[in-house]
């Protein structure tokens, strides 16, 4: 019994990932590029129907609704090599294609108008699940479209299916370097507010720690936006290994969700992925001899992370999950694991017990030669780790917003749309939103969250005689 | 030379009565004691003499003035001051040439010009005296004397005297074992009784000629009794082959003595020499009546093989003389066994027909040797030497290989004789020369010439091949084919090509043994000796090794190819190991699964297309265990669509409902009585404890997925099963937990992801480390064998390793099962880590429903269980830590400690990595 999941994608950002995502899972399951089976693709084992179902002529569909209030990409990718493995009534472009012009507030007043066509398309998909895990939404939260739509749908979905999980893939704006999008600090805000309060996991992507990987680690210092999304894509696919090629654990995503997240609110998620392998990455042609503990070692170390963090002194790691594909031997990997703990190189929180998390799956047989045109890695890893670091990100942009903000600044443009007809409340909501998120997280650096609150620390074990968190002893 | 006693062979002298060579020394003049002489010249001239002159021929030498010099010179030898001075100036010496030599002292004898001249006193009378030519000692006169002077000694006990012809003859019928006038065959005592007693022998006293008597009497005894046990006859029910051969070969050496006796009969003139003619062949008797005495009715083939090889070598390796004939003695007893063995490891085809119907009986001794060989296995090892346990286990491995490839493979005897190449040449070969020594009835004897012919032929060509080859043939794989085509070569040769020995080996070395002392030319019987192994069963070694190797590539492709082994053990890893995620997540779905309809029929309910679940710890007052309709309409499916799924996916979906490999399928556990009531709880950690899955390994492969692993599998499942169940309420606990919003309480959140921590670090410790790596060792032998069988088939010179048959198969899959059950602390040793894991799940357990049904009013109970789960788990967390800090001194250094001590400490960084249970605080409460 599959445990599908349904991906909405938003925007150009979301459909750009969305596109090169299921072209990565199509190669994976040997899908050719009008849906059906590759001749080759007799091996089974995998999951095809998380992710995909298959239509009458057995041609396998994406579970996949393509929203945008434009139709550039959405037409690229229809006229596109992989154009034709969408279902076509799943294409949802706004009639007027005029988009959202960067503007949350657009994007969030237009998806009010596009909703009974959305959830239409969305409850289709969902009764043609058997048993429907969830959604996974595929957006940027820095400008219009999948920062305003997304927002409204995460909303509409959370309403709708409320025991169904919603996890978001959200590329976030970079906030060290200046933006392409002047307003993205209220458009980032305001969807994240949504993401905070509306999603079950939030997977961060950070443009600009895309786009230091892609300088540092693949030498390309422009990087282009395909470039990027190939990033991404390679991480929302290994991120989904689990689900495709299911193992004894994380088979589902309630089993990664509950893994990761213990509380609720801290649900946000960063990424770390090695080696990168993409055929769009030039520099990455060249592949080193990976081992497991080289991966594992390398998951942990920050240039790698997709998300660019300051994180202090008392940040630590809640949860990690690493994702091991390929030849892995398991005891290698728990002999890296102790490795790591001797050397402390992940310091994790001090009120719950806490571990790096590995899950071993198999890859696909049809991403080596003769299928593609060079070996993949031995081994490769994905790291998806909760880590009370991403709150300084939280804060720049909070920050960034404060800064124009204080000033006033282009806010005629939101005030023109519905949800700032009546004042720019949701501003101040959003902002205390992810204000409390980001105490959240700082609370979670202590060893008194959870318990600290009500004073029963002491009757539940106090976790002040914790001398030594690394060794235990 | 023509005399024996030149030889030094005194007792081969005709008659005792005669002249010894002493007497021709009695010749010379020069010796002290002359004989008498009767003839005084100067009497016999009649002339007067002076009877001084009388005195001075009658005078006795003057032996104190002859001497005195000598033994003055003896003096100064002896005080050792002689000295060649002293020599050159003793006046006396200087006289003799001869003295200045002190080592012909002897022969300088100064007394030599004064010979004494004998005289007896009839010479003196001049009477002539009778007989003077004749001895005067009674011990020269001669028999008739001798007798006449025994008869004047004892005249009244005197019955006669037996010629000594008429005695000879008896004896020498005894020497042959027969019964004659003098001795007759007493068959209830099974000895000889003289019929006339106290009869001597001319020229013997009687107790002389009782002794002589009493030792061919024995020697005839032997004889006779080793002659019925060879004639005896050998079809006696339950009679053993090689109880048959040994017969045989008795009944052979026998007519070999018989025959050597009888030629040297004729020469014999004395019962001296008779007594000399028996001695060996009486030594041999001996030697046969020893072989024979561990021998009796009903012992089995491998027990008389080596109790003869046993006494053989013993009297080898005391140097008996007779050992050249026990080596070939050996080699013809044990030869049946060693065709029985052969037969019964399929060396030997039974293609021709010619040998088919006289070894169709030798195959019911081949069931003999069958049962001997597997029920004495582990009785009565030490008494059959004849194999050493590494033998044993080739031949039981060997045997195990060809019982499963007969009873799945009856076409094998064809591939194995038209199988490629050397080996089925050779082993043919082998066999059918050995076929054709094994029939166990009595056949005209010449049959065996040509097979022992051969061997003794062997032997020669073995020799000529080079002792050296033979030493390295062993060492490395070059010169073990070179040996293998050599000896091929030499076994291929037709038996008919062969020059034919014009006598029996047996009893050309019987012969040799018997003519030993006389014609001592001993080069080639030890040649052929040194050939010749104590040891029966190193002939049969190397053919038995290489048809084991071949047996066990065969039956290994045969598994692997025909029956897909890969297929079924990956089928074992994929549901009772949980090896397939597809398989677990439908399977926790219909266990656990919330979402999901029962499969329970009520009046009233239409049935949704949601799933079938059995909705385990999430329906209030759920009766439990569910009806088994219940069960069976929730799991069908799971395994066949998981199975088929995960198996090509081009598959028709008819072929859904063929029937998975070994008939795998869900089924009720058997519990004993004290387990049936926790199981009946559904908040019990036991509750699934009823469900198993059902599987029969089909019938070659149950040699490796034995009844033995596969409760080892069960076990495993069992455990697994229940990890899943905890697993899956942790999980839901924590989603109930986050959709519940912020009213739950900090710490019903602590608890929720601190049980899931636990048993997800559990659960991925027990299939990754636990389940995972053994596995993986596992999959890469297999690998290996499967490669080296690739190769093998595709290159007629490789060989599989001959070490890895079908036992080796069995036990690497039973160690890796071994291993997993330590890892996963289900081991009886173990019971104290396993129960605190079962104490922390079922805390879990406690604590999660607690939680649920709480709902804020009841938080103090609810408070309690999580305490208690706590608890449990530093229990668990210093139990680990007890075993990971354990000194090294208390610990056994063996493998598989270490590797408990590793894991446990995995394990234990797994729970424990940020040290949350480390702290003392929390030990103490």
């Amino acid at each position: 019994m599959p445990r599908e999941i349904i991906t909405l994608q938003a925007g150009q950002c979301g459909n750009s990932v969305g596109s090169q995502f299921w072209q990565q899972l199509c190669q994976e399951h040997g899908i050719n590029r009008d849906g059906n089976l590759a001749d080759y693709a007799t091996e089974g084992g995998d999951r095809k129907d998380v992710f995909f179902y298959q239509s009458d002529d057995t041609r396998y569909i994406p579970r996949a609704i393509l929203l945008d209030l434009e139709p550039r990409v959405i037409n690229s990718i229809q006229t596109g090599s992989h154009g034709k493995i969408y279902n076509p009534e799943n294409f949802y472009v706004h009639k007027e294609g005029t988009g959202a012009g960067n503007n949350w507030a657009a994007g969030y007043a237009m998806g009010a108008q596009v909703e009974d066509d959305v959830l239409d398309m969305i409850d289709r998909e969902a009764d043609g699940s058997d048993s429907l895990e969830g959604f996974m939404l595929l957006h940027s939260i820095a400008g219009g479209t999948g920062s305003g739509l997304g927002s409204f749908l995460l909303e509409r979905l959370n309403d709708r299916f409320p025991k169904k999980l919603i996890q978001t893939y959200s590329v976030f704006p970079d906030t060290q370097n200046a933006g392409d999008v002047v307003v993205q600090p209220y458009n980032s805000l305001l969807a994240l507010r949504r993401l905070t309060q509306n999603a079950d996991s939030v997977v961060v992507l950070d443009n600009g720690a895309l786009a230091r990987i892609a300088a540092d680690t693949l030498h390309v210092q422009e990087p282009s936006f395909q470039q990027t999304n190939q990033l991404v894509s390679t991480v929302m696919s290994a991120s989904t290994t689990t689900l495709r090629y299911p193992g004894y654990m994380h088979n589902d995503l309630v089993g990664i969700v509950a893994s990761l997240i213990p509380t609720p609110r801290c649900h946000f998620l960063q990424t770390s992925y090695t080696p990168f392998t993409g055929d769009n990455v030039e520099a990455a042609k060249t592949v080193r001899k990976t081992t497991v503990h080289d991966v594992m070692r390398r998951l942990l170390q920050p240039k790698n992370q997709m998300v660019s963090t300051k994180p202090g002194k008392n940040s630590c790691y809640i949860s990690i999950l690493n994702i091991i594909m390929g030849e892995a031997d398991p005891t290698d990997v728990h002999k890296s694991l102790l490795r790591i703990r001797e050397r402390q190189l992940a310091q994790f929180i001090p009120w719950g017990p806490a571990s790096i998390q590995v899950a071993l799956t198999r890859t696909s047989p049809y991403l080596q030669p003769p299928y593609t045109t060079r070996p993949p890695p031995r081994v490769s890893g994905l790291m998806l780790a909760n880590h009370t670091g991403i709150a300084t990100l939280f804060k720049r942009i909070v920050f960034q917003y404060d800064r124009l903000r204080k000033r006033n600044a282009f806010l005629e443009q939101y005030k023109r749309e519905e949800p700032f007809r009546d004042g720019l409340a949701q501003f101040d909501e959003a902002r205390e939103v992810v204000m409390d998120l980001i105490g959240e997280y700082e609370e979670a650096e202590g060893k008194d969250y959870l318990t600290g609150e009500k004073g029963e620390e002491e009757a539940n074990g106090g976790a002040d005689a914790r001398t030594d968190n690394v060794t235990g002893r | 030379m023509g005399d024996p006693t030149d030889r030094g062979l005194p007792f081969e002298l005709d008659p005792s009565w005669r002249s010894t060579f002493l007497a021709l020394e009695l010749r010379d003049d020069r010796n002290l004691f002359l004989p008498p002489d009767f003839v005084l010249p100067s009497l016999a001239d009649g002339g007067n003499h002076d009877a001084l002159e009388y005195d001075l021929e009658l005078e006795l030498p003057d032996i104190s003035n002859a001497d005195c010099s000598d033994l003055r010179v003896l003096d100064e030898i002896d005080s050792g001051i002689l000295s060649s001075e002293n020599v050159a100036t003793s006046p006396k010496l200087d006289s003799s040439d001869c003295h200045s030599d002190i080592w012909s002292l002897d022969l300088c004898d100064p007394t030599d010009d004064l010979a004494p001249r004998m005289r007896t006193w009839e010479a003196f009378d001049k009477k002539t005296v009778l007989n003077a030519q004749h001895t005067a000692y009674l011990s020269e006169a001669g028999p008739a004397a001798f007798d006449a002077a025994l008869a004047s000694q004892q005249p009244k006990e005197s019955r006669g005297i037996l010629h000594q012809d008429v005695s000879l003859r008896a004896l020498s019928n005894l020497a042959l074992g027969r019964s004659s006038i003098f001795f007759q065959w007493d068959e209830p005592k099974q000895s000889f009784v003289p019929t006339l007693e106290g009869v001597p022998t001319a020229g013997l006293s009687l107790q002389c000629s009782q002794s002589f008597a009493a030792q061919a009497m024995d020697y005839g005894a032997a004889y006779r009794t080793l002659q019925a046990f060879g004639e005896s006859p050998g079809q006696a029910v339950g009679s053993s082959a090689t109880l048959t051969a040994l017969r045989r070969t008795v009944a052979s050496v026998l007519e070999a003595i018989e025959a050597y006796i009888s030629h040297r009969l004729q020469a014999l003139l004395s019962p001296l020499q008779l007594q000399d003619t028996l001695e060996r062949p009486r030594q041999l008797l001996e030697v046969l009546q020893s072989l024979t005495s561990f021998i009796y009715d009903g012992i089995s083939e491998e027990e008389a093989v080596s109790a003869v090889a046993d006494r053989v070598h013993a009297l080898v390796e005391t140097g008996s003389a007779v050992a050249l004939l026990l080596r070939v003695i050996l080699v013809r007893v044990s030869e049946p066994w060693l065709s029985a063995l052969a037969q019964d490891l399929g060396l030997s085809s039974n293609a021709s027909p010619a040998l088919h119907d006289t070894t169709s009986d030798a195959f019911d001794g081949t069931e003999a040797v069958n049962l001997s060989v597997t029920e004495n296995a582990g009785i009565d090892s030490e008494r059959m030497s004849v194999l050493s346990p590494e033998d044993r286990k080739l031949i039981m491995e060997t045997k195990a290989s060809l019982t499963i490839l007969r009873k799945h493979f009856p076409d094998h005897d064809l591939r194995l004789a038209a199988s490629s190449g050397q080996d089925g040449a050779q082993l043919g070969n082998t066999v059918s020369r050995n076929s054709r020594t094994s029939d166990p009835h009595p056949k005209p004897l010449p049959r065996h010439s040509a097979a022992l012919t051969m061997i003794s032929e062997d032997a020669m060509t073995e020799r000529a091949l080079g002792s050296e080859m033979q030493d390295a043939a062993w060492s490395d794989h070059v010169a073990q084919m070179e040996y293998y085509e050599a000896m091929d070569a030499r076994i291929s040769r037709l038996p008919a090509g062969l020059p034919l020995a014009p006598t029996d080996p047996l009893r050309a070395a019987t012969i040799d043994v018997l003519n030993v002392g006389t014609a001592p030319d001993l080069g080639h019987s030890y040649a052929f000796e040194s050939a010749l192994s104590l040891q029966p069963f190193d002939e049969l070694r190397p053919l038995v090794q290489a048809q084991s190797s071949r047996l066990n590539s065969m039956l290994l492709r045969y598994m692997f190819q025909t029956c897909h082994l890969r297929k079924h053990l990956d089928l074992q890893h994929a549901f009772h190991l949980f090896g397939n995620g597809n398989f677990v997540s439908r399977l926790s779905t219909a266990l656990f699964s919330p979402e999901t309809q029962s499969a329970e029929r009520k009046r009233g309910t239409i049935p949704t297309s949601e799933t079938m679940g059995l909705r385990l710890g999430v329906r209030e007052g759920q009766l439990w265990p569910p009806a088994s309709s219940e069960l069976r309409l929730t799991l069908m499916g799971v395994l066949s669509e998981t199975y088929h799924t995960t198996a090509a996916q081009s598959m028709p979906s008819s072929t859904k409902q063929v029937e998975l490999p070994g008939g795998l399928s869900f089924a009720i556990r058997e519990l004993p009585d004290a387990e049936i009531d926790r199981v009946m709880d559904a908040n019990s950690i036991y509750a699934l404890d009823f469900l198993r899955l059902q599987y029969t390994a089909p019938a070659p492969l149950d040699a490796v997925i034995t009844r033995i692993a596969m409760q080892k599998y069960d076990d495993t499942f069992r455990f697994l099963l229940r990890l899943m169940r905890i697993l899956d309420t942790t999980t839901r606990l924590h989603r109930t937990h986050a959709t519940g919003g912020d009213g739950k309480s900090g710490m019903a959140s602590l608890f929720a992801a601190e049980a899931h921590h636990f048993v997800s670090s559990l659960m991925s410790y027990v299939v990754d480390i636990g389940i995972g790596a053994p596995w993986r060792v596992f999959q890469h032998a297999l690998d290996g064998i499967e490669q080296a069988l690739a190769v093998r088939g595709s290159n007629t010179t490789g060989r599989v390793d001959a070490s890895i048959g079908i036992d080796s198969l069995r036990e690497l899959h039973n160690h890796c099962l071994d291993t997993m059950r330590t890892r996963l602390y289900l081991k009886r040793k173990q019971e104290g880590l396993r129960k605190a894991i079962d104490a922390v799940l079922v805390g879990i357990l406690e604590a999660a429903s607690a939680h649920e049904t709480a709902k804020g009013r009841d938080q103090e109970h609810s408070k309690g269980k999580i305490a208690r789960f706590r608890a449990a788990v530093s229990a668990l967390v210093s139990k680990l830590k007890d075993v990971v800090d354990r000194p090294a001194k208390s610990r056994s250094t063996s493998d598989s400690t270490e590797d408990e001590t590793e894991m446990a400490r995995l394990l234990l960084a797994k729970l424990n990595w940020n040290g949350f249970y480390g702290a003392p605080a929390r030990l103490a409460s």
